[in-house]
């Protein structure tokens, strides 16, 4: 029997658990009352997102923060996933059970669905708290519809769990307050909890209740691809940008095609109407948050770095060595922008290289 | 005939001064109404204070603006949601998250569940004929979302980039009506917010020396994270290193073996 490892106090729940079986839940139990009088043990519902069918850091953190709860309470942590995990060994990342959803078609968008199947999985399993990604897309839509929906208490923000409380961000950011744990708790990203990937041990698994057909208010329409070199900024993932040392403006524009990026720039070039104002990156111009931020010819005034500040991985081309903006860099190149564009122009327009979406 | 829109207001703030301004999310619900029904638009807040907020929002256009008195401790959902249908409204718009308050995004859901409408999350654009709305949903990696609702409907929007006209004057002669109303007990109300710590020194040291730039610098300390630095390197190979990077952060597919060397 592998030993299970919980930030806090051993859970005695589990530790009279064989790890190979499984649990009988008794389908006549609906009520919380009824889950009060009951002789199961107690459970925290985490709903994780799985987005691109992987287990993010985000829903690591999200799981790591539900067994570190349960691990206070002597509860036990189940997962509610969609068939989009299908695939995902949650037993792996330390959860008791699992609940295996089927939407009607994969990957649908269909939150009010969810949101009535998640209802159902907390009337009958009656965890004592459940927690979301803080989102306003995905699972941490459907938490919130189902706050409202069974009239719950929540604290969404959350950047903080243990003994029994919980902090939270409030007024954009800029303020903070602690409170028990409520029963909905929508966690920010980039907590740190225990680790998910510590704690294998068997896990059971569950139908989902069933739900009665319901008329959805929305329908989706379509889904399209905008063109992603013109796509507002703040919404960008993949920013190549151009400042003051880009000449050569033609091969710079062809290598973020090529790349699949959208383009931004300095004030400096967006004042001198090389660029339209609206792909001006910097605090008077838009604050991004891409994945990756490629800067040609920036030197990095405070402005420009206060704009990029959210930003994940930045590349910085730059002939001085000096520039903020190679300090603040993942990657510091050392050379001049406009031939590097050229020979990334090179490498790119070869039928080998496909933008990723 | 056009709908009867409601467009529910909050105060924003800054995120890092905290002073007060318009937040974003609602200037864009506000401009979205403005777009499609200027004459049957109203501005609508609900808090215990002065309605100084309502003036930054009526000064967009000469708009009727209605403050929704209640107790300091009562509950805002109810009061919006009674006044919405009193009125025969048949949307609202409101931020999909305010800048003031506990910012949990909880308020349009609540007021939809009490008036049993649906609602439209996230929507970047809206549009509206007789049968319905018709919304937008940005998502990552320029992905767009057209989702259809009957009315009526509650949309929430996020923050875009808009330009609404405003000025002190009009915002200054702004007309509020002001309508007692009764809400149940918040149970926000007992929580008690402070200032978020870590911020304060460094933005006090900031606000007071150097010029602007370099307040500004000390507010966005650049701290140094060069993991990898190509000196003095020929162009082909820096951009081969570049593209080497950006593959293994998932940005681009570039080939397996990734040496640049494509000649073969």
């Amino acid at each position: 029997m592998r030993k299970r490892t919980v930030v806090g106090e051993t859970d005695p729940v589990l530790a009279r658990r064989e790890p190979s079986s499984i649990m009988q839940i008794d389908d006549t139990r609906s009520t919380v009352a009824a889950c009060s009088d009951s002789q199961e043990p107690e459970w925290v519902l985490v709903v994780p997102d799985i987005d691109d069918s992987s287990v993010s850091r985000h829903d690591s953190e999200l799981v790591g923060a539900g067994r570190l709860i349960a691990g206070e309470l002597g509860a036990c942590l189940l997962v509610l996933t969609f068939d989009e995990a299908a695939h995902i060994d949650w037993q792996a990342f330390g959860v008791d059970a699992v609940v295996r959803a089927q939407r009607t078609t994969s990957g649908a968008y269909e939150p009010e669905r969810d949101a009535l199947l998640v209802a159902a999985v907390m009337e009958r399993w009656c965890p004592r708290h459940c927690l979301f990604s803080d989102k306003m897309f995905g699972m941490g839509e459907v938490g919130r519809r189902v706050v409202a929906l069974k009239d719950l208490d929540c604290i969404a923000g959350a950047i903080e769990i243990g003994n029994g409380g919980v902090r939270a961000l409030a007024r954009a950011n800029s303020h903070e307050f602690t409170a028990e744990l409520p029963s909905v708790i929508f966690l920010e990203s980039g907590v740190r909890c225990a680790s998910a990937h510590k704690d294998v041990h068997a896990s059971a698994e569950y139908q989902p209740p069933q739900i009665p057909e319901v008329t959805t208010n929305l329908k989706v329409q379509a889904t399209r691809r905008t063109d992603v070199t013109t796509l507002p900024l703040a919404d960008a993932h993949f920013i190549v940008a151009a400042g003051n040392g880009i000449s050569d403006w033609q091969t710079f524009l062809r290598v973020a095609n090529a790349l699949n990026a959208t383009v931004g720039g300095t004030r400096v070039v967006c004042d001198r109407g090389a660029l339209p104002k609206s792909r001006q990156v910097g605090t008077s111009g838009a604050m991004v948050s891409a994945g990756c931020y490629v800067a040609f010819g920036i030197s990095g005034a405070p402005e420009h770095l206060a704009g990029i500040t959210s930003c994940s991985n930045v590349v910085a081309v730059n002939t001085d060595a000096n520039a903020p903006l190679l300090r603040r860099a993942d990657l510091a190149v050392v050379a001049d922008a406009n031939a590097v564009l050229r020979s990334m122009l090179q490498l790119v327009e070869r039928p080998v290289m496909v933008g990723a979406a | 005939m056009k709908p009867k829109v409601a467009v529910l207001v909050a105060g924003g703030r800054h995120p890092i001064t905290d002073r007060f301004r318009r937040a974003a999310a609602e200037s864009t619900a506000l401009s979205i109404a403005l777009r499609g029904a200027p004459s049957s638009c109203v501005v609508v807040h609900a808090s215990h204070d002065a309605p100084d907020v309502l003036r930054w929002y009526a000064s967009a256009a000469d708009l009727r603006a209605v403050h929704l008195h209640i107790q300091p401790a009562a509950d805002p959902c109810i009061p919006l949601a009674n006044f919405v249908r009193d009125q025969g409204m048949q949307i609202v718009l409101c931020g999909i998250r305010a800048e003031s308050g506990f910012s949990s995004g909880m308020t349009p859901y609540r007021i939809a569940a009490a008036l049993k409408w649906p609602i439209l999350p996230a929507i970047s654009e809206l549009s509206w004929d007789a049968n319905g709305v018709t919304g937008v949903q940005s998502l990552a990696g320029g992905r767009q979302r057209e989702l259809r609702c009957p009315m009526p409907v509650v949309v929430t929007t996020v923050a875009r980039s808009v330009a609404l006209p405003f000025a002190w004057a009009r915002c200054r002669h702004a007309v509020v009506e002001t309508h007692d109303a009764a809400g149940g007990v918040d149970v926000w109300s007992t929580r008690t917010l402070t200032k978020v710590k870590s911020r304060s020194p460094a933005w006090q040291n900031a606000l007071f020396e150097g010029s602007p730039a370099e307040r500004l610098s000390q507010i966005f300390d650049v701290q140094p994270r060069r993991q990898e630095q190509v000196l003095s390197t020929d162009a082909r190979t820096a951009a081969t290193r570049i593209l080497d990077f950006l593959a293994r952060k998932g940005a681009v597919e570039w080939p397996a073996h990734g040496s640049g060397d494509l000649s073969a």
